[in-house]
């Protein structure tokens, strides 16, 4: 039985680009390895601290805090936290270096709790020996002293098989016995298994920017920087016992683990800032939630204050009165500045929450169940997310988070940025010496071909590579490594999209900040699962293109006499459910998309739940789980509905016996499988977006055995677990759906009764949803709009409302056109209209870019003495002398003949992306076109099964990976959108042509299926003849 | 009077001349060096007439291309093969006239103003096998260069208003892409003769006075003179003996002649030899090469013949020398200030003659500074070059991780070691063989050692052990799998 050993200076993969192993494997092979105690000391942070705590709960063992901390000098020590009061002190100086880059370690010694390493070669101590200067070694040894205090540095011996370790272990152990400083063994790991020392040196090379070829000694000089026995480790260091039997005196010492991290959510405080006491709190939250209970509700009914008092109890007694108030002032403050939000998610379940105003549902009126978003059975903190108007607006409420708390005590949270198939297999292809191409033509290769999951089998990976590279490829087998074991590694820290934690005594002492990429920002180390598993409360502000879209919309209703209030706005508007029953939804939240649009017709939503089901019905959980035809089946009444088990009947009801939400998913988990409160919370959690495959395993291990000690029959025990793994990725909650179904229903509402507001918002908000500005434009213009084009006569900055029915377009537009320009145009004509193109360039001085932009756009035409885009052109050459010479009469001639019609449009696509003139089909059609070709419209009357052949812009190609290979695509005609269904072998014999022509020309069948919606079952496909490519919008593709 | 000829898809014609296993397929290059590398979008550079038959055209990208003819081969482009053709081309303008200008890979201009009776007759010849040759007469260069270039108007002669149907971006060849042609495109301006019509005044105010050149060009009131192409001359001489040569002496008078014209050629064009080539012609029909890369460019005559004679003098002969031919690859002659305090070669010729002498001895490649490789492969060196100004310059060496000098050799030795496995660990006991065969008292090690994982024929991995023999030897020994031990160097 060998001495107990533990290893203090293990690197994780988040020691970016130097360590090669998730913290997770480095604790689980510890734990394999007979470890008691390991400490992950990234490289000047905490980040994989989190993990490695929760892993090590998992295998019961020690995960112990520490970091890497880098000198001045380019050297770098492990420092432990042996205390909280040491771990708040380095996550402070964390904090202090990544904001202001300064390292200030002078404090440290007075701390205390601080336990310091010398480190490895690369360490302040070390490295002076290498070079064979022995003063300097001491001189750092003597500061670490200093700084650390006596007796809270060790002198690190690590043995890596290398011919100089005996002579530079020799001098270490001199130095010890000089400054009486206790030794340590190591072996300094950098990842879990030997294995892994490529994935270590490919990192090494992506270091220092060279490939494998060219980086010689910068690499490992064998494969012993792992996690190594501690038998192996006392063989090791046998000739230094007190080396090994140190580590376990040290383990005691480090009684710190994330455990008693000691985070507590901020308590509301008064207007002077004082912290409320708990009672406080909750007498002040029944004030708010009774005064807005009282605006939301006409009549308080006994239900209604019923369930109020039930949830201000439950708050109470759980002691988040304070969290509430919080999210209620950060409304407050959107409301007042007259920014539109709205909560989403399991929030929407409270009452309390509607009557606050965080969400817009009345979970009462909408019977949503409270226990979804707070339990007594779950101690966690309840989750509230709420959408801001994408942009501006939502930083201001950001920027209010962070001016109320303080930048040490508001942060977002982080997003790890992992390697994915391109980006891996670009990296480590550049490693290896692969010329980049080899990266684009991956890159480009169609997603399903990329390998999106991460295949245990390498095989799998050199057969889908097979068309880059030749099978006999001497490196194709490390490329094939590099790239499986690369997967999933962390690559940078990037920012969450909204989630922020605050804390009132200090959050920079609960995990290091460092500065977002966004200026004014700061982030936390850890991202949002971490935070979550350290009980760090978060808050989701996010931002919502659409919502900036309405917000806009809205605005520029109440500017023109007719205010709308999106509260008040009836929720069984007959128009509006009619609208989404002709599938006119383009430009509106969630049922825009082409899925969308072929299910409404089928759907028919007549009632606002309807809506609900329909945002959810159109999901990739719903469709990998084959559940979208048996509801509608069901619905039609073509389908009988079956409940999977009686027990899950009442749960099932709404939807007839189809879950298309996460609550009846946890529901029916709690009825057929008698899973607890906390059960079914695990199971939301693990069936969480982007959460690990073996958590959710696990879950569905136990649901599985808990079903079958009920004797529930093996074929309910699939349907029931199928239909949890289908919501695995995107688990849909009815509370969410309801918060979305009301903004889709909002869209649709203003783009019926408000279109011309509606498109300008939209316009003015993109790029946004699903189409591009030309089909927005085009479909303004099917709904009866004017657009016009362009014009520095006439154009705001962002495109604005003439008449009622009547837009211009901004000169935002204009695609090259400076900001400063475009203020400038308007503040100039403000004093003056512009009379001449001298007076406008005179004045306006744009660029000689900016001129030829603005006459090819036809902006300057209304100009006087301007006739056409191309007199325009010739007339913006002219140099400009100002007063001195008067332009001769002959300049002003008309030289150049006036734009066609179809060169105006490929001007307009040019310079826009857009046109305001006609649909190119229709010039197309004109020239070309003949009667056999059919336009969307001529569709609608036409039988089904009659063989046709359609032409037109493709504006959206899509081959979801749930289609089973087919293709769908919409073309575009001056008449609206033809659908098109291309078969999975059609598609493999026209793909080259679908993915790069603009413009098609389609032969196939009518098909009619339900809801009478006409849909061109493709046989064959061509180019459309004698196309002008120049005409061509931007299309969504996903293939 | 101008002539200008432009092979039609110059890159596409020269990669297909002679691939008979291409005939009639659709054929197409890329506007990039690497065809392995092409991406989808990459436009067309050069089309055969198969491919233009189905419909293809130059500048379309590559994927639209494969739309509309899915058995297009991409083709790499052989810049070997466009040098050749290029050559022939030039070579059938020198039977016209030597005064020519090679405007772009794919166009020549000819100078015909003083052969302009016979120049009628000439052109009507001008063809090249499987070469689509065209050919325009004008009476300026550039109004010539631009009408060969276009089907309409070559084979003829051409007055400007010939060109009015032309399209605007053939101007593209004189104006090698001049933003302004974009902009006049801008303009609505589709042919040449849309350009022409332009007033020239307005114009040159507008688009600047280069446009208005082309303005003038286009109306044949700008004639420029042509960057006449003339020939590298050749430095190859070749001496035939009416005798066989026997002795040394008179071959080295007769190579000496051979220098020294070459070293008056050098110095009348300014250059001097870099390498010479020297090639010895037998009786018996052999011949015998010889190259040498000179330390520093000499146009000396005794700077060039000191390492051909030390070479000379070490040669043996199975027959007479019936000839010599001798080439030089010129260079430009450094030019170089001798410093007081730095280091340089006194003279070169004298270090030349004594890496030759020691090259002789050798064999080549063998000769060299020595300097370990930068990674962690055993023994591994690298020779950088004797010669040269690199040769003086100090090699930064690591710090040695063992003190002590290791005397290697190359190769290891192949031993057998008796060895115990204790614990896991291979223990070496005793050498058996080699030349240092004795039982080991003391061991250091294994330091394991790998490298090169990622080339398979390359990627070695081994153990090491420093042992201290009963004779108090110290040495090195390496144990690679499967269970094959080597004596690598003893310490000194």
């Amino acid at each position: 039985m060998s001495a107990p050993f533990h290893e203090f200076h293990a690197r994780s993969a988040f020691s970016f680009l130097e360590g090669a192993s998730q913290p997770e494997a480095m604790v689980a092979q510890a734990a394999q390895l007979g470890y008691s105690a390991i400490a992950i000391t990234d490289r000047m942070g905490f980040y994989g601290s989190a993990r490695a705590h929760h892993a090590a709960k998992e295998c019961g063992i020690r995960a112990l805090v520490g970091c890497m901390l880098e000198a001045a000098d380019g050297t770098s020590f492990p420092v432990l936290c042996a205390s909280r009061d040491g771990y708040r002190q380095m996550s402070r100086l964390l904090t202090e270096h990544h904001l202001t880059h300064q390292l200030g370690m002078d404090f440290l010694a007075r701390a205390g709790g601080l336990i310091a390493l010398t480190g490895d070669r690369d360490g302040p101590v070390c490295k002076p020996l290498l070079r064979g200067d022995k003063a300097a070694a001491l001189r750092a040894a003597e500061h670490l002293v200093a700084a650390f205090g006596p007796g809270n540095v060790y002198l690190e011996l690590t043995r890596h098989g290398l011919r100089d370790d005996g002579r530079l272990n020799r001098q270490l152990i001199d130095l010890a016995a000089h400054l009486r400083l206790p030794l340590l063994a190591s072996n300094a790991p950098l990842f879990a298994t030997r294995g892994e020392r490529r994935l270590g040196d490919a990192f090494t090379c992506l270091r220092h920017h060279l490939p494998l070829d060219q980086a010689g000694h910068l690499l490992a000089a064998n494969g012993e920087r792992h996690l190594k026995s501690p038998q192996a480790m006392a063989a090791l260091f046998h000739d230094v016992p007190e080396a090994i039997s140190n580590t376990a005196r040290l383990s005691e010492r480090l009684d710190f683990t994330l455990e008693n991290l000691n985070y507590r959510f901020p308590d509301y405080a008064d207007g002077q800032g004082n912290p409320l006491s708990l009672p406080e709190q909750a007498t002040l939250l029944r004030r708010h939630t009774y005064a807005g209970a009282a605006r939301r509700y006409p009549a308080l009914t006994p239900a209604v204050r019923q369930q109020l008092e039930h949830e201000l109890a439950m708050i109470q007694r759980l002691g988040f009165p304070g969290y509430f108030l919080i999210v209620h002032d950060l409304i407050e403050f959107a409301r007042g500045r007259g920014i539109l939000c709205q909560g989403r998610g399991s929030a929407a379940n409270s009452a309390v929450c509607y009557a606050l105003g965080i969400t817009a549902v009345d979970p009462v009126g909408s019977g949503l169940l409270f226990e979804r978003f707070l339990s007594e059975n779950r101690k966690s903190w309840p989750d509230i997310d709420i959408d801001f108007p994408s942009g501006e607006r939502r930083e201001e409420v950001i920027q209010y988070v962070f001016r109320k708390y303080g930048t040490r005590n508001a942060a977002m949270t982080a997003n790890v940025i992992t390697y994915r198939p391109k980006s891996a297999f670009r990296e480590m292809s550049k490693v290896l010496g692969f010329p980049p191409s080899v990266a684009d033509r991956f890159s480009n290769s169609p997603s399903h071909f990329q390998g999106k999951e991460k295949s245990k089998d390498p095989r799998s990976f050199q057969e889908k590579i097979a068309h880059l590279l030749p099978s006999a490829h001497p490196r194709l087998a490390a490329l094939g490594h590099l790239y499986q074991a690369v997967l999933g590694m962390p690559r940078h820290l990037g920012q969450h999209s909204g989630g922020m934690i605050i804390c009132d005594h200090g959050l920079n002492s609960v995990v290091p900040l460092q500065p977002a990429t966004m200026a004014g920002r700061t982030v936390v180390q850890w991202d949002k699962d971490d935070c979550e598993d350290m009980g760090i409360v978060k808050i989701d502000l996010l931002g919502l293109g659409m919502l900036a879209a309405m917000e806009h919309a809205i605005e520029i209703c109440a500017r023109r006499g007719h205010p709308v209030d999106l509260a008040t706005i009836p929720k069984d508007d007959p128009a509006v459910f009619a609208l989404m029953c002709r599938a006119e939804t383009i430009g509106t939240f969630q049922v825009e998309s082409r899925a969308q649009m072929a299910t409404l017709p089928i759907l028919r939503p007549q009632t606002f739940y309807d809506v609900a089901i329909q945002v959810a019905i159109i999901r990739p959980g719903p469709i990998v789980g084959d559940l979208v035809h048996p509801y509608l089946n069901r619905r039609g009444g073509r389908e009988k509905i079956d409940y999977i088990h009686p027990a899950c009947e009442e749960t099932l009801r709404r939807t007839l016996g189809v879950p298309l939400f996460q609550e009846q998913v946890l529901r029916m988990a709690m009825d057929v499988a008698g899973f607890s409160g906390a059960e079914a919370d695990e199971l939301r959690r693990a069936m969480a977006f982007k959460r690990s495959d073996a958590r959710m395993e696990k879950v569905t291990a136990n649901l599985r055995q808990r079903m079958s000690e009920r004797s529930i029959g093996l074929p309910v025990q699939q349907k029931i677990i199928d239909s949890i793994g289908s919501f695995a990725l995107y688990g849909f909650p009815e509370s969410h759906a309801i918060s979305f179904a009301l903004i889709a229903y909002a869209s649709c509402w203003l783009k019926v009764h408000h279109p011309a507001e509606f498109f300008t918002g939209l316009l003015n908000h993109q790029p946004m949803g699903f189409y591009s500005v030309n089909t927005l434009i085009q479909d303004a213009k099917r709904h009866g709009l004017r657009v016009l084009p362009v014009s520095c006569i006439h154009s705001e900055n962002l495109t604005s409302i003439e008449t009622d029915r009547t837009l211009r377009l901004g000169l935002d537009r204009v695609k090259g056109l400076s900001s400063a320009t475009r203020e400038r145009l308007i503040d100039v004509r403000k004093e003056a209209p512009f009379h001449t193109l001298e007076d406008f360039l005179l004045r306006v001085r744009p660029t000689a870019k900016e001129k030829r932009l603005l006459a090819q756009a036809g902006a300057l035409n209304g100009l006087l003495e301007i006739d056409h885009r191309r007199q325009a052109l010739w007339q913006v050459e002219l140099p400009l002398f100002d007063d001195l010479l008067k332009p001769r009469e002959e300049d002003r001639n008309v030289i150049l003949p006036a734009m066609t019609l179809g060169e105006r449009l490929s001007a307009d696509f040019l310079t826009q992306g857009a046109s305001t003139g006609p649909h190119p089909m229709r010039l197309w059609r004109e020239q070309h076109g003949n009667r056999n070709i059919l336009r969307a419209i001529d569709l609608q009357n036409l039988p089904h099964g009659i063989p046709i052949t359609v032409a037109g812009m493709a504006i959206c190609r899509q081959r979801p990976g749930t289609a089973k290979g087919h293709c769908f695509i919409s073309l575009e005609d001056e008449t609206g959108i033809a659908n098109l269904f291309v078969k999975k072998e059609t598609f493999k014999l026209h793909q080259m042509l679908i993915v790069t022509e603009s413009f098609l020309l389609a032969h196939g069948m009518l098909q009619r299926s339900e809801g009478d919606q006409p849909t061109v079952f493709v046989t064959h496909l061509q180019p459309l003849p004698h196309p002008e490519p120049e005409h061509a919008g931007r299309s969504h593709d996903f293939h | 009077m101008f002539t200008a000829l432009h092979i039609r898809d110059f890159s596409a014609t020269a990669v297909l001349r002679g691939r008979q296993e291409l005939a009639g397929l659709a054929c197409a290059i890329l506007a990039t060096a690497q065809a392995d590398a092409a991406k989808e979008k990459l436009p067309l550079a050069a089309i055969n007439h198969t491919a233009r038959q189905q419909g293809l055209a130059t500048g379309w990208p590559l994927n639209r291309a494969l739309v509309r003819c899915p058995e297009l081969r991409v083709l790499p482009r052989d810049p070997a093969a466009e040098t050749a053709l290029l050559a022939e081309c030039i070579e059938l303008a020198e039977s016209l006239t030597p005064d020519l200008e090679i405007t772009a890979a794919d166009g020549l201009i000819l100078d015909l103003s003083s052969r302009r009776s016979q120049a009628s007759i000439a052109l009507d010849v001008l063809d090249l096998p499987e070469v689509e040759l065209w050919h325009a007469s004008a009476a300026t260069p550039d109004l010539a260069y631009l009408a060969a270039r276009h089907e309409s108007t070559q084979g003829r002669w051409i007055e400007p208003a010939d060109l009015t149907q032309v399209p605007l971006h053939f101007l593209d060849a004189i104006s090698h892409r001049h933003p302004s042609i974009r902009l006049l495109e801008n303009w609505g301006m589709k042919t040449l003769g849309d350009f022409m019509a332009l007033p020239r005044q307005a114009l040159t105010e507008r688009l600047g006075l280069e446009v208005g050149q082309w303005h003038d060009l286009l109306h044949g009131k700008f004639c420029r003179l042509l960057r006449l192409h003339r020939p590298p001359e050749c430095l190859t001489q070749r001496a035939i003996f009416e005798e066989g040569i026997t002795a040394l002496e008179p071959l080295v008078f007769a190579l000496k002649r051979l220098l020294h014209t070459l070293s008056g050629r050098l110095a009348a064009r300014h250059l001097a030899a870099s390498r010479l080539d020297l090639r010895i012609l037998l009786e018996t029909g052999e011949e015998v090469p010889r190259q040498i890369r000179l330390p520093e460019p000499q146009t000396t005559v005794e700077g060039m013949l000191g390492p051909l004679q030390t070479w000379l003098d070490a040669l043996r002969l199975r027959a007479a020398v019936s000839g010599l031919e001798l080439d030089a690859e010129a260079t430009f002659a450094v030019a170089r200030q001798r410093e007081w305090f730095g280091r340089q070669l006194p003279q070169p010729e004298r270090w030349a003659e004594t890496l030759a002498k020691l090259e002789a001895l050798l064999g080549p490649g063998r000769i060299g500074i020595p300097v370990p490789a930068q990674d962690h492969t055993p023994g591994a060196f690298s020779l950088h070059p004797a010669a040269g100004p690199a040769m003086v310059q100090a090699v930064a060496q690591p710090l040695p991780a063992c003190s002590l000098p290791l005397h290697r050799y190359r190769p290891p030795l192949e031993i057998a070691v008796a060895h115990e496995v204790r614990e896991g660990q291979t223990l070496p006991l005793a050498l058996l063989t080699g030349p240092h065969p004795g039982q080991v008292i003391d061991a250091r090690g294994p330091y394991p050692a790998s490298g090169a994982w990622w080339e398979p024929a390359q990627a070695w991995q081994r153990l090491e052990w420093d042992v201290q023999l009963a004779s108090r030897h110290l040495l090195r020994l390496v144990l690679e799998k499967p269970n094959l031990w080597k004596l690598e160097g003893i310490y000194q």
